[in-house]
This record gives structure tokens, C-alpha cells and sequence, in this order.
């Protein structure tokens, strides 16, 4: 069986006066449907540019992603995306943000507004549908990111350093979250963070990579029992997976 | 609360300062009316003048009305001209710039050449130095996003003119209306000076007039009135732009313009 998404030897250069410059060294690597994989590494390291290449927001100089067998070219149908910032319209309210992808595609909006009820209750902002973004504290606006990212159940949820500009309370929290809506709806998806932590407690699977110019260093399976608790960061295998990325992604191969 | 009252009481002391310290010159320093009057004076010659103010009036405003409404037309159509248009917009910033940069003024005695006297004139005038805030704040508003909104659009496959009416165009208002602010007060400048250079009518003929005549109570009057223009059609702005822009929570008007 083919995997649901392959990376096959994707690189990316840079053009720049000074000659050709590494993004991302030849990246390949395969996820499968339903699995939460996580991408960590240092600023820099290419891993958001690995991303927007699955997103097919970035072409890639070599190398080939294909998406259930399909080469993606252009942004392909049932992506999610979540960025660093939340990228939220500040002229809508959060139901409308969260109706953003339905009204570019002019859906009609009747049928998705209880979809889009329904997700602002799963990300726990009840109540807040009529609130515009400046009235939300900035995890609660990556919340509205994340409800309009599922509006059209995705099939693919891609995110980048969702949490990385929330303070380290905010985050754990958004983690258990997140944790909690994966739980519910389940879904394949790339989580891109710089904090190790993160990523051996939300994922399935660690994909580690070097500094600039980055590439893949390992793949690691988490073995930890789900749904994961707050304590589970104080697991004796957790701390043994949080060890050797780092050593992975420090350590001069 | 106390910073609601502060908000208020501030502001109010510091006219009321401009106005001791006025009034306190005329009473110590007993300079001639026709150097400085007292408010009283001009007071009354404010109200002395009576029905004779409405023409002067009327005609003040029809030309800063008409050349801010002018430019705001114009100045918007020109915005998005430019940013629809790569070649355009290569081939015009130079220009731009560089129009910018000349003293639109300047053009007042020329323009009054080539449109005679008349409320053409000084509309023209008003027009030519609220024009450029209008295109300059607009074009950059459309132009100004976040490169990840347009990422976001892309992810979401919005179609080119979608984007342009639900994203660009509003992310513009707060540009637009910050061009139409100074704007406002430029075509009052406009208007005025038009009025100087070439008029039988307008407030600002009347301040000529008035010092002409050695009657500096009346200009002093006639500018009260001038700024009293200036103040509505700000404050219009000023609402138009809280009703337009709620999602902004009314973070615009002087605050911001300051």
C-alpha cells in the first residue's frame, strides 16, 4: 500500500546573486493516513519550506510530493492549513473567519454555519462567534485558525509552528487541545514546531532535521500510550525521546 | 472613570489656556485692535456681520466640498489603476514622487490663469493637494498585506477578484481613511488659498478683504469660521470611518493621525 503522503527527494534552491542557495537538501519521507507526524528542527532548518511545498504554496527545484498518488502542483483539495500567526480577517467576526474557505468557494453558506458552529464549540470558543479577532487573546485566535482550517474536513491538516508565538502556558494547554480535537476528528497530520517537547507529545512520529541547510537526520516512533496527560512529559521514555532528538539534531553527522 | 474624566477635563484646560493667555495679552499688553483684538471684539464682529457671512460661507464650502469629493474619487480610481497594473505602476511612481515632492500650491495663480475666477478654480486647487494623500494611503493599503493572508487565500483557492473585493479592499480602509483625514484638512488649505489668489468671494477673500481694511477682528472671524469647516468635515470623516471600520475598534481619528 502507498503511503498517503510521499516526499520524494524534494529540494529547494535559492537563486540569489551570490549563486545557488540550499533551503531544504533532498527530503524524503512518507506518512501515513491518520498519522500525526511532527517536523522539529532549528530556525532555518527548512522545515517550513518543506511544508509549503506539501502545501503546493512553494514548487520545489527537484523531487516530486504526491498526495494520495496525486503530484500536487497548486494547492490541493482537502489541505487544511494552519499558519505561525493566525492569520485571521480582522474585518470578520470568528464564525465568519471560520466560514473563510466556504465563502471563497462560494458554498453556500447555510450548510456550512452549523459546521462552523459546531468547530468553534470543539476549539472551546463558545460564545465568541460574534467577537472580531482584536477582542481574542492570541491563543484563542489560533483557535479560530484552527476551526477554519477543519471548516472543510480536510483530509491533510498542515501546521506550522502553530503555537510557537504563545507563552509556554498557553501552549501546553493548546496542546491537550489539540491532542483532544485530533482525538475527535481524527486526520492525518504535518505539525512543523522548534520545540522537541512538543513534538514527541503530540506525534506519532519525529521527523528530525539538521541545521541550515537542513535535511532529514532521523525518524523516531513515540511509543506512549494516548490520550497523553500533562504528566506524561515526566514519562521516563518521554525524557529518553526528548534526549536523543536533541543529541540528533545537535550531534555533527 | 477618573481616566474617562481626564480624558476630557486635559483637553478642555488647554483650550481655555490658548484662550487665558489671549485674552490675558490684550488685557497686559493693550496692543492696538488691529494687532490683536480681544475675543470679545471678535465676537462681536462675528455677530455684527450677520447675514452677510452666508454667501462667503456657501461658497467656502462648495469648493472644499467639491475638490475633497474630487479627490477622493479620483485619488481611489487612481489607487487601484495603479495597483492593477505592473506596467503602471513602473511607469507612474516616478512620477508620482516626483509630484509629490513640488509644492502643489504654487500652481494656485496658474490654475486661476487657465480656469479663471470662479468656483472651478478654487475647487481645482483644493482638489490638487487632497489628491495625493488619497492615492499615496490607498495604494499602499492595497498593496500592504500579509504575505501569509495571501498564502491563506491561496490555500483556500480564492479566485483573483475575491480576494481583491473581500481581502485587499478592506484590509485598505484604515489606509483610505487615514489619506481621507489629511485630505480633509488639505482641501480646506486648498480652498482657502484658491480664495486668495483669485476670488470675489469665500472666506478666505473676505480675510484679504479684512486686512485690507485694517479690520483684523473680521479675519480673525472669518478664520474661526474656516476651522469650524475644517472641524465638521474631519469629524464626518472621523464617523464615517468608526461606522465603516467597527472591527478596528476606533483606534482612527486625531489619535491616530497625530
Amino acid at each position: 500500500m502507498a503511503a498517503f503522503i510521499e516526499i520524494r527527494d524534494v529540494e529547494k534552491r535559492y537563486t540569489t546573486r551570490a549563486g545557488s542557495q540550499v533551503a531544504l537538501r533532498p527530503t524524503s519521507l512518507e506518512i501515513a493516513a491518520g498519522e500525526f507526524v511532527s517536523i522539529v528542527g532549528p530556525s532555518g532548518c527548512g522545515k517550513t519550506t518543506l511544508m509549503k511545498i506539501v502545501a503546493g504554496l512553494l514548487p520545489c527545484t527537484r523531487g516530486e510530493v504526491r498526495i494520495d498518488g496525486v503530484p500536487v502542483k497548486d494547492p490541493p483539495d482537502g489541505v487544511g492549513i494552519v499558519f505561525q500567526t493566525p492569520t485571521l480577517l480582522r474585518w470578520r467576526t470568528v464564525l465568519d473567519n471560520v466560514l473563510l474557505p466556504a465563502a471563497a468557494l462560494r458554498r453556500p453558506r447555510g450548510r456550512y454555519e452549523p459546521v462552523a458552529r459546531d468547530l468553534i464549540r470543539l476549539v472551546g470558543l463558545e460564545g465568541f462567534a460574534d467577537h472580531y479577532p482584536r477582542e481574542l487573546s492570541g491563543g484563542m485566535q489560533q483557535r479560530v485558525a484552527i476551526s477554519r482550517a477543519l471548516l472543510l474536513e480536510p483530509r491533510l491538516l498542515l501546521m506550522d509552528e502553530p503555537f510557537g508565538a504563545l507563552d509556554a502556558m498557553t501552549r501546553e494547554e493548546m496542546n491537550l487541545e489539540l491532542q483532544r480535537i485530533w482525538n475527535e476528528q481524527p486526520k492525518t497530520v504535518l505539525f512543523i514546531t522548534h520545540s522537541i517537547d512538543e513534538a514527541v507529545f503530540l506525534s506519532d512520529r519525529v521527523v528530525v532535521m539538521s541545521p541550515r541547510p537542513g535535511g532529514v537526520r532521523a525518524v523516531l516512533d513515540v511509543a506512549l500510550d494516548r490520550p497523553r496527560g500533562l504528566h506524561v512529559r515526566e514519562h521516563p521514555r518521554f525524557v529518553e525521546y526528548v534526549g536523543r532528538i536533541r543529541d540528533l539534531i545537535w550531534s555533527k553527522a | 472613570m477618573r481616566e474617562r474624566l481626564g480624558g476630557a477635563v486635559a483637553p478642555t484646560l488647554a483650550f481655555a489656556a490658548v484662550l487665558v493667555l489671549w485674552q490675558g495679552s490684550v488685557w497686559l499688553l493693550r496692543p492696538p485692535p488691529f494687532i490683536l483684538p480681544g475675543i470679545g471684539q471678535v465676537i462681536a464682529r462675528l455677530v455684527a456681520f450677520g447675514p452677510n457671512w452666508v454667501g462667503h460661507v456657501i461658497a467656502t464650502v462648495e469648493g472644499i466640498a467639491l475638490g475633497f469629493l474630487a479627490a477622493v474619487v479620483l485619488g481611489t480610481a487612481g489607487a487601484v489603476l495603479i495597483v492593477s497594473s505592473d506596467m503602471l505602476r513602473r511607469a507612474i511612481t516616478p512620477l508620482l514622487v516626483t509630484v509629490q515632492i513640488v509644492p502643489k500650491i504654487a500652481f494656485a495663480p496658474l490654475i486661476l490663469v487657465w480656469f479663471g475666477i470662479g468656483l472651478t478654480s478654487r475647487a481645482t486647487i483644493a482638489f490638487l493637494v487632497a489628491f495625493f494623500p488619497v492615492l499615496v494611503n490607498t495604494a499602499v493599503g492595497l498593496v500592504q498585506i500579509e504575505p501569509e493572508l495571501l498564502d491563506l487565500a491561496r490555500s483556500i483557492k480564492a479566485r483573483p477578484a475575491w480576494v481583491f473585493f473581500r481581502i485587499r479592499f478592506p484590509n485598505s480602509l484604515p489606509y483610505f481613511f487615514a489619506g481621507l483625514r489629511v485630505a480633509s484638512t488639505l482641501a480646506v488649505i486648498g480652498a482657502v488659498i484658491g480664495e486668495f489668489v483669485g476670488s470675489d468671494v469665500g472666506l478666505g477673500y473676505l480675510i484679504v478683504i479684512a486686512n485690507n481694511q485694517i479690520d483684523t477682528a473680521l479675519g480673525l472671524a472669518a478664520i474661526f469660521l474656516i476651522s469650524v469647516i475644517g472641524l465638521i468635515l474631519y469629524g464626518a470623516v472621523v464617523l464615517t470611518e468608526r461606522l465603516c471600520t467597527p472591527w478596528a475598534g476606533g483606534e482612527g481619528g486625531l489619535k491616530a493621525s497625530l
